[in-house]
């Protein structure tokens, strides 16, 4: 085999490809193996949380669904619990079933099946960016370069970047693959996924996401988005994706139907700033929200080893760091811009403007673009922590990485076919 | 200042290891033109970088789980059918808030002696909600009842007891949801545990109060709750100094250290259970 033809440089070989993820995610379950082996565990927001899930991994294991909780506020309702840590998906009660297989505690569970999701979700960003890049180095890099970027150690203290993003990169897949194909496979594939994520409360942030990724192909392609609601064909197609992402989506939806009931009368006082409803007021998401810092972006370039020592030496203003780390090493940094100049990919514009618009949307209402979109696109009024746009951010970013590996990969064999090698 | 210092180092050797690995790579392909050489340089060079990366973040996320006792005790809480009120066999998923006013209501009726939630006996604890309730049944209830303490529970003032707060939050609510909490033996074998919980119960009974400034929801907080509930559940919570064993859990807002401003959503879940209770009677 030649190496350097085959392998490095190749464009697609699922056999290769097999053996290159297989590899990459061994060294990540090497990596977290301490987790998986009951050794360590997540922090903060990852484990806190975890009251919601033993309460329904326990109640299944002993064959009950758990409609009601009895230790929270001396006894409520569990049912509105079900969406906040994806228990619906069928990963979740797959992994309680394991119980059974393994006799492992429930906390150990849980962890496992954390994990797992994060390998998903780079899963998920692999097949995504299998599309846009050239080379396979491109795409294994990305695949590589998430696993150990910002993204995964946040998930272990922050379990909403994890849950907001879930299925984005899956979803992404096959948004891409419509925009070349409006087959029935990729809508209902699409809406499989999407409703998934409406199953859930965080699915707002994936909304959001396709929503400024699909304003920003007004830019470029206007014509075929025309095209696609022109054909009577394609209108069934949404239609039965539309069908597809209700179905999944009926947990939320009875709520939402509803909300005003369930949803406290005020939901959020917050220095004297009131929202009413499940609708946040403007100032209420100012204030209460939780948003990223612009010191949060120079985490791009200094690793957050330093956080908490350096960020204040910088003319910025604001409070601590966000929790949402943005650090994905340095040269995949400096690939990510390579990749942002010099990109001819035909979807460069798009994640450009993305990534600009969301960077600035993790800041929050001091810069105007959340200001924006708070208005233009409704459900966004749902939500207040603009920084869990992190996991978005940093996969848009990645799509740069893949793009800089493929230019310096064209590049380099360039000149060595210029040179007769 | 020592860290700060260290992590200057760690940057600027950092980007030199990284430059040099850069440059080594752009001169093996020009002078010795090779690829795979200096490819596979540039790929050990981001392996090293995010590896240490991780390293060092890793031990800030996750947290020692030996040691601490997690799964050595079944749960006390394995659920029998009992247990689950039967809420929704009837009438489906409407049946929902009437049981839910119905349960908060009967919360209110709770007497000093004879505090039961869900077959738990809660000796001498209450949970008192926030104090703009004032107007609400469970609010005069508790009132009548010569409450003498509240414990507000929080994680801000942790750091002075030399416990990383998230470290105490993981214990206290991993160690009631294993269950070992339960365990005869818990205050000989955890006495780690023992000190916190009772640092915390004696700090406030020397008057410090015990701010919450944090949670941003009110699952977490009743999480909390819980676990301290489940400390009286025992009926031998660490040792009171004081004399007055009418005990009270602040499960209200998040104090704000600060400012002392009344912050967060807790209350306003309340607020709607409460509203709509008082617009029913």
């Amino acid at each position: 085999m030649n190496f350097k033809k085959d392998v490095l440089f190749a464009k697609k070989n699922r056999k290769t490809e097999a053996i290159f993820i297989s590899l990459i995610s061994m060294l990540f379950f090497l990596f977290v193996y301490k987790i998986l082996t009951a050794q360590s565990m997540l922090s903060h927001d990852s484990i806190r949380w975890y009251g919601v899930y033993h309460l329904f991994a326990d109640s299944l294991l002993n064959g009950i669904f758990p409609y009601w909780d009895p230790f929270d506020s001396c006894g409520q309702p569990f049912y509105y619990n079900l969406g906040i840590l994806r228990l619906y998906e069928p990963i979740t009660v797959g992994f309680i079933m394991l119980q059974k297989v393994f006799n492992s505690s429930i906390l150990s569970i849980y962890h496992w099946e954390y994990i797992i999701r994060i390998w998903l979700v780079a899963l998920g960003v692999y097949l995504c960016y299998r599309q846009t890049n050239k080379y396979l180095l491109s795409s294994c890099m990305v695949f590589a370069v998430f696993f150990f970027s910002s993204f995964a150690v946040t998930c272990y203290r922050q379990n909403g970047v994890l849950y907001v993003f879930f299925w984005t990169p899956l979803a992404m897949y096959f948004f891409l693959k419509l925009l070349k194909d409006f087959s029935l496979y990729n809508v209902i594939g699409f809406s499989f996924f999407i409703g998934l994520s409406l199953i859930n409360y965080q699915g707002v942030y994936i909304l959001t996401y396709l929503f400024i990724f699909i304003l920003t192909l007004l830019i470029n392609k206007r014509g075929y988005l025309i095209s696609v609601f022109k054909n009577a064909k394609n209108l069934v197609r949404i239609f039965a994706g539309i069908i597809v992402v209700v179905i999944l989506a009926l947990p939320l939806l009875g709520i939402y139907i509803e909300k005003d009931k369930i949803i406290p009368s005020v939901r959020l006082r917050d220095k004297a700033e009131i929202s009413e409803g499940i609708n946040l007021a403007y100032d209420s998401i100012e204030k209460a929200g939780t948003h990223s810092n612009i010191a949060d972006f120079l985490e791009l370039v200094f690793p957050p080893v330093a956080r908490g020592y350096f960020w204040h030496w910088f003319p910025v203003s604001g409070a601590a760091l966000s929790e949402c780390f943005l650090y994905i090493g340095i040269f995949p940094l400096v690939l990510g811009i390579l990749g942002a100049v010099k990109s001819r990919q035909e979807y460069r514009k798009n994640f450009l403007i993305t990534l600009v618009l969301v960077g600035l949307l993790m800041l929050g209402p001091k810069y105007g673009i959340h200001r924006l979109i708070y208005f233009l696109f409704y459900p966004l009024r749902v939500t207040r922590h603009m920084h869990l746009f992190a996991g978005f951010f940093i996969f848009t970013l990645l799509y740069f990485v893949g793009q800089g590996i493929d230019f310096v990969i064209d590049n380099t064999l360039a000149k060595f076919t210029k040179d007769g090698r | 200042m020592k860290e700060a210092f260290l992590s200057l180092i760690y940057i600027i050797v950092l980007y030199m290891y990284l430059s040099v690995s850069l440059l080594a790579a752009i001169y093996w392909i020009k002078k010795k033109k090779k690829l795979l050489g200096p490819f596979l340089l540039i790929v050990v060079a981001i392996a090293i970088d995010l590896f240490l990366f991780n390293r060092f973040i890793l031990n800030e996320v996750v947290l020692p789980r030996k040691g601490i006792g997690f799964e050595k005790y079944p749960t006390p809480y394995s659920f029998s059918k009992n247990r689950v009120p039967n809420l929704i066999s009837d009438n489906g998923f409407h049946n929902f808030r009437p049981a839910l006013y119905k349960k908060a209501v009967a919360v209110g009726s709770y007497t000093i002696d004879e505090a039961v939630i869900d077959n738990h006996s809660v000796p001498k604890a209450y949970v008192v909600l926030q104090d703009h309730f004032s107007k609400y049944p469970l609010y005069d209830e508790l009132n009548k009842l010569n409450i003498k303490q509240f414990i507000k529970y929080g994680m801000s003032n942790i750091d002075s007891w030399v416990i990383e707060e998230r470290l105490f939050f993981s214990i206290i609510l991993n160690a009631v949801l294993d269950g070992f909490l339960s365990h005869q033996s818990f205050y000989e074998k955890y006495i780690h545990l023992h000190r916190i919980v009772k640092n915390l119960f004696d700090d406030v009974a020397e008057g410090y109060p015990f701010f919450a400034h944090e949670s941003t929801s009110w699952q977490k907080k009743e999480h909390v709750a819980a676990s301290i509930f489940a400390l009286f559940d025992l009926g031998k919570a660490p040792s009171f100094s004081h004399d007055d064993k009418d005990y009270c859990l602040y499960v209200g807002p998040d104090i704000n250290a600060d400012n002392n401003n009344f912050t967060r959503t807790t209350p306003d879940f309340y607020d709607f259970i409460f509203n709509d209770i008082s617009a029913k009677e």
